[in-house]
């Protein structure tokens, strides 16, 4: 069916197979749009931190009194999520 | 329209391989673009289309149905792309000649006034365009065209029937 038609398509030079300026591209959006929504993850947990923060500080106020490095240790700890997500991707850019 | 090392690649980058999605944008970009390059004014509308479908295909990679290649995935994604662009473009108005010449009452040149085929691809309606371009210019099965397009199946084969008969015409080609 149509192969002339089809024969005109085939003609014509539309995109060439590998294009690194496209591909780079796209990556450099899909590197800003994974940023963007990082920073807002980010935040939204940073902000949510603070106000538990801010609330339980009373509560936990005796508690505090005999560890005061828990708040440093709780920092520390916070830390580790971001070291595997580095760890991990650094393992699939490995040539 | 599977590539031959698409599972892997597609189960890595789910993973968050960004180097396994690169690859997957270096074996579909030439089929995504060029299918976008016949659905809109200019190639560098459709390159951003092409980039913006991208990227929305990297952050709804979960969504991708087992089964349905990534092409498919991307091309969908890339259509409605499309579509949204021509609405935005006739909402502002714009006085642009390719969507203003998608009337269908044009009238067919005869032998000595032959289009070139992409002149003639952008007086069909997007739909035909879309359908077109996919079963005749990239060989998808109608099948997968009704996956990429959201139409049922028989409006698909009328589509193509349709174009074809058309370009045909436009290009003054006898339609076998």
């Amino acid at each position: 069916m149509s192969d002339a038609l089809k024969a005109i398509f085939a003609a014509e030079p539309v995109v060439s197979t590998r294009d690194w300026a496209f591909e780079l591209r796209v990556m450099a959006a899909v590197e800003r749009r994974r940023f963007r929504r990082n920073v807002v993850q980010m935040t939204v947990v940073a902000l949510a931190v603070i106000m538990a923060a801010i609330a339980l500080t009373p509560a936990l106020a005796p508690v505090l009194d005999g560890l005061y490095a828990l708040p440093v240790f709780g920092v520390m700890i916070s830390v580790i999520p971001a070291v595997f997500v580095i760890l991990r991707q650094a393992r699939f850019s490995r040539p | 329209m599977h590539h031959a090392g698409d599972e892997l690649r597609l189960l890595q980058a789910k993973q968050g391989s960004d180097q396994a999605f690169a690859a997957l944008v270096g074996a579909h970009q030439q089929a995504v673009r060029a299918f976008l390059r016949r659905l809109t004014a200019s190639p560098a509308d459709a390159d951003d289309l092409a980039q913006e479908a991208f990227v929305t295909a990297w952050s709804r990679l979960d969504r991708l149905a087992p089964g349905v290649s990534f092409r498919t995935f991307v091309c969908g994604i890339a259509y409605r792309k499309a579509l949204n662009d021509r609405r935005r473009s006739k909402r502002r108005g714009e006085r642009d000649g390719a969507w203003l010449s998608l009337h269908d009452d044009i009238e067919t040149p005869s032998h000595e006034t032959r289009l070139t085929l992409e002149a003639a691809l952008q007086t069909l309606p997007i739909e035909q365009r879309a359908a077109v371009s996919l079963c005749v210019a990239e060989d998808y099965s109608h099948a997968e065209a009704a996956a990429i397009l959201g139409l049922p199946l028989g409006t698909v084969k009328s589509h193509i029937q349709r174009g074809r008969a058309r370009l045909c015409a436009l290009l003054g080609v006898k339609d076998e």
